[in-house]
């Protein structure tokens, strides 16, 4: 089988579990709706604060149910064996590696959506910028998705995995956090020029994720 | 600058709490670690 | 059991590392003169400077030993114990520079802390290495965690560069090396040229001493561990053979 057969094989595994179990609808995705909400009591909703700091309260909203799902990702694995299953497989680790995060990140996608336009909604944000806007996200989702996966598998079968992860993924993930942020306020902005670097620095940042990931995967999945 | 010495001072301090406080707990543990080890060895 | 040559050779270049280090500080807060501009807190700066070198320096150590330990040809123990202990040396050392250069701040800026390039990428290196610590608590096996370990410390060390070049790729209120900067230009001179370079090397000389003994105490916690796995084991048998008895 091919690279992309095997990783289109994961993938379709994980997604599939996501649709019969349906944990990312029911429980990640409310918990992404309640942080939205929640940042609006705590900054004392106003009518300028919150437009003003929407594209950095969207993306830690974001990131903290990216961590949600990383979490899920990884012990779906861990439930009967999974993992010793996936490693005996005989499929590329490589593969495993771009499959389980084309998940993470596909589920992201749909959560962004949901939850850009309860910002929009919440937040009184005015939306300019759309093609920078999708580019932006597509680019920052692909490196949140490759960083959780990476850190996923890192933790995974530890006991104390649930809060590793976090620890690990969040200082990992500022670049993301911040050219997502700027990005998506030089484009709300109307600046969408300005917006270009950081545009630049998420798919600079995904593109080694990516690279790195696929490399690596294969010595943290052996058993040691 | 005014007080500037307090500002030394507070860095100094900081740094040398810091480090006297590390070595102190790393030579304290080792000592610990040998003599339980060399106590189970004979035991 | 350490020989008595060794203890020796220990005990005089400890003794070294603290002479090398009472200089320092005399030049230091002492015979260095104050600054034409900050004053007497530019005394600081002979601390700060080199607690981020050794926090480069430790964490390339890291790099340095968590390759040495996944190529399957050079892998030892020693490699990942080396790499543990090198890192919690960094992290420590980060910690103090973000304090101090906090407080050099404070007079000179006028603020604690500016969310500038150089500042928060060095925040971000303090809570990778975090991490990494936590990481190498969890490990099952000194193989499983020298695995995992290595990965998270060679992934960690990619924003080493990043907060060394920050004051030059970016615009950032913290100024730019005074010695390693793009040029190369020195921009200091006289007594504070020697203090600075004396103390770099003096908490070197540190680094290392802190290295030996930290290394020293993971190799006895790692026999450690393997005692009481053994303990463990025979425990394990002896209980089964009471049993099938």
């Amino acid at each position: 089988m091919t690279f992309l057969r095997e990783a289109a094989l994961v993938a379709g595994k994980d997604l599939r579990i996501e649709r019969r179990s349906r944990v990312a609808l029911a429980q990640i995705l409310p918990f992404g709706a309640i942080v939205v909400v929640m940042f609006a009591f705590a900054l004392d909703a106003d009518r300028t604060s919150l437009p003003a700091a929407a594209p950095g309260l969207f993306w830690t909203a974001v990131l903290l149910a990216a961590l949600l799902a990383i979490s899920r990702s990884f012990s779906v694995e861990e439930a009967n064996g999974a993992r010793d299953g996936l490693r005996m497989s005989g499929l590329d680790a490589g593969a495993i590696f771009v499959g389980k995060a084309v998940a993470i990140a596909t589920e992201l996608f749909l959560l962004e959506v949901v939850l850009g336009a309860a910002v929009i909604a919440l937040y009184g944000v005015t939306v300019r910028g759309a093609v920078v806007l999708v580019i932006a996200a597509v680019a920052a989702t692909v490196g949140l998705a490759a960083t959780g996966t990476v850190y996923g598998v890192l933790a995974t079968g530890l006991r104390a995995r649930d809060t590793l992860v976090p620890l690990l993924v969040l200082p990992a993930v500022t670049p993301v956090m911040l050219g997502a942020s700027q990005a998506f306020a030089a484009a709300l902005d109307g600046k969408n020029t300005d917006a270009w670097p950081w545009v630049q620095l998420l798919i600079a940042f995904s593109v080694l994720v990516v690279a790195g990931g696929t490399m690596a995967f294969g010595p943290l999945l052996e058993e040691a | 600058m005014p007080h500037a010495w307090n500002y030394v001072g507070v860095g100094y301090g900081v740094a040398l709490v810091v480090l006297a406080t590390y070595v102190t707990w790393m030579l304290r543990r080792t000592r610990r670690l040998r003599k339980t080890l060399a106590r189970d060895s004979d035991g | 059991m350490t020989s008595g040559l060794q203890g020796l050779r220990r005990y005089w270049f400890g003794a070294t590392v603290t002479v090398a280090l009472g200089i320092a500080a005399l030049f230091a807060l002492v015979i260095s003169p104050p600054d034409a501009d900050q004053g007497d807190v530019v005394r600081l700066l002979y601390l700060h400077v080199p607690t981020i070198w050794v926090a480069y320096l430790a964490f390339f150590v890291t790099g340095v030993a968590s390759i040495l330990w996944l190529v399957p040809r050079t892998r030892r123990t020693e490699w990942d114990l080396l790499a543990g202990a090198s890192a919690e040396v960094g992290v420590i050392f980060t910690g103090i520079t973000l304090v101090v250069g906090s407080v050099w701040g404070r007079p000179t800026w006028g603020t604690y802390w500016v969310w500038d390039a150089r500042l928060t990428s060095t925040a971000i290196l303090f809570f990778l290495y975090l991490g990494y610590l936590a990481l190498r608590r969890t490990g099952a096996t000194a193989d499983e965690r020298g695995k995992r370990c290595a990965i998270a410390g060679l992934i960690a060390f990619a924003d080493v560069p990043i907060v060394h070049l920050s004051v030059t790729w970016w615009q950032t209120l913290h100024q730019n090396g005074t010695v390693f900067n793009p040029k190369l230009e020195v921009t200091i001179h006289g007594s504070m040229a020697f203090t600075l370079v004396w103390s770099v090397a003096a908490f070197t000389l540190f680094y290392v001493y802190l290295m030996l003994r930290r290394l020293q105490l993971a190799e006895l916690e790692e026999g450690l561990e393997e005692r009481e796995l053994e303990l463990a084991i025979a425990e394990r048998q002896r209980v089964e053979e009471m049993v099938t008895v």
